[in-house]
């Protein structure tokens, strides 16, 4: 298999009134040509800096890259580049961003700008990348609208984003990211904001390109169901580390990081015949506060199987042929 | 006029609220004078009814007026129209503008955003003695009360002189219950209250609000859109659309023989936390349309799988269809749906 993107013990500090928080502390992770990588965990583990540190959209003026590397491997064979090293405004950076890697995000209207109709908006990554006048863009732009299944793309064209829907922005996104043909797609929670039958639609959507376009996904989102029909492979964070990495059936058929196990087990299962026999096991307590350091396990005050050695940080273990975690239960 | 006649039927001793054909709408006011063009029909004659001890689910997409609803039971606003009746020591008792000061201590509500919900410069204990103030509790007995609630709800006292801020949204969420129950409630209108949550501390505040009603009888509505808590939580789930009922069941029934074509797409977009189960995905075509301008005939035709002439045309009123298991479509006797997925073996 070839890789799309290597990250390697990447650190991304952010710089707070409270004193430095260690978001992603010593992240490694690859993601393999058309796979979907799922990373789940709850807020605050550090899913979306590690994602803005691959797009080096880190918020400059506080967050930055302490350590580590991420090498996006072009399709042509050529060198593997950095991104860690490069310049986040770089000439070089800017080829890469929005045309080799791409990104959608939770709320589209964040990201979307309000006074620009949609075509604009989708012309202006067109303009940058691909040598294209503004009338072949904006025949382009409509194609996309419509390959992202807008009806009306010559009307919807040519409307602001407020005048939508929230699925219909977060297809906009989609056409967005989609319009260079990136080679890898980075979807943070793009689904978490919209209802259950829009969320069928984005999902299916996003599949189904995700197969035409031969992409690479890297999907973020803290819904262990969205993980079941999306993802290939996932990655468990859990404040800064990933602590299980695993190929989905094998996170659902056997989980082994005790996170992981409590993150299942709090999940309400649809069992309509037996409903009042099964009681959620929640974990216990919350999520610390990122500028309390832990020692040790990080996951440790919350374990109900933490014991003596869990004082020590113990290592991501590779236990079967890519099955990883990070817990002393499993050396 | 059909829906009333069905509510009549549930034993009224065992009833602690009936709602039958509330409506609320908002205008839509428009041009220079702000004349009155239209409504938003948030609720569009909603009628059902919640036994003593239970827990019925409310669900549907956003903006199909679940959280109006919530509020226009307990008068937060002003319905438009239809009867609101609260069981009061065995009394069928009208809730309406005057009554309802009496009554709101028996019907409380929790938020989904505790946080917008308390007020941020008072003090934990100040936050849960207030309604207890308000109702002329003395001084010592409150104090005792809070205790207890916030035993209740799993905080310990060393949290009663902390602020807001101080806590997580899961701590933050037990402090707007523990509020909601100063007064023994019977009624608790639980609003999406572990939406904001994650999913480790969504599962505590949904064992707590279970522990809770065990420990003092309460009556929960309880509205959310995320449909394995609903399943989980209900003993009856009522399903929204664009302002309407369109089922209310068991939530075994709803969830094993769902009779409504929008019911069916719901349960069969739940995204499983599972690989290999038998599914077969209905997708929705399309957005939800506007409560202000909604289609004609049945609200649902516009994205109905199985449309017939008459949909567009024809209203379909809620009817019986089971013992307690009412549905609003032309062909819920005709349709054989599908259950929702289920994971075989985890
Ligand atoms: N703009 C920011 N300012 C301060 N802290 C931030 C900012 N963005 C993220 N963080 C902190 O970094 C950590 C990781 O955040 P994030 O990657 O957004 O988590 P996730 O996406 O998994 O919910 C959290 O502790 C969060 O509080
Ligand atoms: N105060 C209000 N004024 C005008 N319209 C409102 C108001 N509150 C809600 N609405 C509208 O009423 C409809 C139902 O809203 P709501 O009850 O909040 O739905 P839900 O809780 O199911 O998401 C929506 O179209 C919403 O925009
Ligand atoms: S009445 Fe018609 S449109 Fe409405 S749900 Fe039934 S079949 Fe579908
Ligand atoms: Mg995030
Ligand atoms: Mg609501």
């Amino acid at each position: 298999m070839t890789h799309v993107i290597q990250v390697d013990d990447l650190r991304t500090y952010i710089k707070t009134e409270r004193g430095v928080v260690k978001a992603v502390d010593g992240v490694s992770f690859s993601v393999d040509e058309k796979e979907v990588l799922g990373v789940v965990g709850e807020s605050g583990c550090g899913k979306s800096i590690t994602a803005l540190s691959i797009m080096q959209l880190l918020p400059d003026r506080f967050a930055s890259i302490e350590s580590g590397s991420i090498n996006y491997i072009p399709r042509d064979g050529n060198a593997s580049i950095d991104i860690a090293r490069l310049n986040p405004k770089s000439r070089e950076m800017r080829s890469i961003r929005g045309k080799e890697i791409s990104m959608i995000f939770q709320e589209p209207m964040t990201s979307l700008n309000p006074v620009y109709t949609v075509g604009e908006q989708i012309i202006e990554s067109l303009l940058l990348h691909e040598k294209m006048n503004k009338k072949e863009a904006m025949m382009r732009a409509v194609e996309l609208l419509k390959h992202v299944g807008i009806p009306d793309p010559e009307l919807r064209v040519r409307e602001y984003p407020h005048q939508m829907s929230g699925g219909m922005r977060q297809r906009v996104m989609i056409a967005i990211a989609l319009s260079c043909n990136p080679r890898f797609l980075i979807a943070d929670e793009p689904t978490t904001a919209l209802d259950v039958t829009i969320q069928a639609q984005i999902l299916d959507l996003m599949k189904r390109l995700q197969q035409e376009h031969d992409m690479s996904i890297m999907m973020i989102t803290h819904n262990m169901g969205v993980v079941g029909l999306m993802c290939d492979r996932v990655l468990v964070m859990y404040l800064g580390r990933v602590v299980e990495e695993a190929k989905v059936r094998e996170i659902f058929k056997s989980p082994l990081h005790p996170y992981t196990l409590g993150l299942l087990n709090s999940i309400p299962k649809l069992n309509p015949k037996e409903r009042k026999k099964d009681r959620l096991i929640p974990i216990a307590g919350n999520v610390p506060d990122p500028s309390e350091i832990v020692t040790g396990c990080r996951f440790a005050p919350r374990c109900p199987r933490a014991f003596d050695k869990c004082q020590e940080e113990p290592p991501l273990i590779e236990v079967e042929t890519g099955h990883k975690v990070r817990c002393w239960l499993h050396e | 006029m059909n829906e009333q006649k069905i509510i009549t039927s549930l034993d009224d001793n065992n009833v602690l609220l009936s709602v039958s054909g509330l409506k609320k709408y908002y205008p839509i006011t428009g041009g220079l004078f702000k004349t009155h063009v239209n409504d938003v029909k948030a609720v569009d004659g909603i009628s059902f009814a919640i036994k003593k001890g239970e827990t019925l689910g409310l669900v549907g997409e956003s903006g199909c007026g679940k959280s109006t609803a919530g509020r226009t039971i307990l008068h937060l606003n002003k319905p438009t129209a239809g009867d609101i009746k609260f069981n009061l020591d065995g009394q069928m008792v009208d809730v309406n503008q005057r009554s309802i000061k009496r009554l709101r201590r028996h019907m409380q509500i929790v938020f989904q955003d505790p946080y917008s919900s308390l007020d941020p410069r008072m003090r934990v204990d100040e936050i849960i003695e207030e309604p207890l103030k308000a109702y002329g509790m003395k001084k010592d007995e409150r104090k005792k009360r809070v205790a207890e609630l916030l035993e209740a709800v799993g905080l310990g006292k060393s949290h009663m002189k902390r602020f807001p801020h101080e806590f997580s949204g899961g701590q933050r969420q037990r402090i707007g219950i523990a509020r909601a129950l100063a007064l023994k409630p019977s009624l608790v209108i639980c609003d999406e209250p572990v939406s904001a949550l994650d999913v480790s501390v969504q599962a505590q505040v949904i064992n707590l609000l279970k522990d809770l009603q065990d420990q003092f009888g309460l009556t929960y509505l309880f509205i959310a859109h995320d449909l394995s808590v609903v399943q989980y939580v209900s003993d009856r789930i009522a399903v929204m659309y664009l302002g309407k009922i369109v089922e209310i069941a068991s939530s075994a029934e709803l969830f094993l023989e769902p009779k409504h074509p929008y019911t069916e797409a719901l349960l069969s977009a739940i995204p499983l936390p599972a690989v290999d189960y038998d599914r077969e995905q209905i997708i929705l075509e399309g957005d939800v349309p506007s409560p202000a301008n909604p289609p004609s005939g049945c609200h649902f035709h516009t994205r109905c799988p199985y449309r017939q002439e008459i949909c567009s045309q024809k209203e379909p009123s809620l009817q019986n269809i089971n013992d307690g298991h009412q549905v609003a479509c032309h062909f819920a006797r005709e349709l054989s749906l599908a259950a929702a997925p289920v994971i075989s073996a985890i």
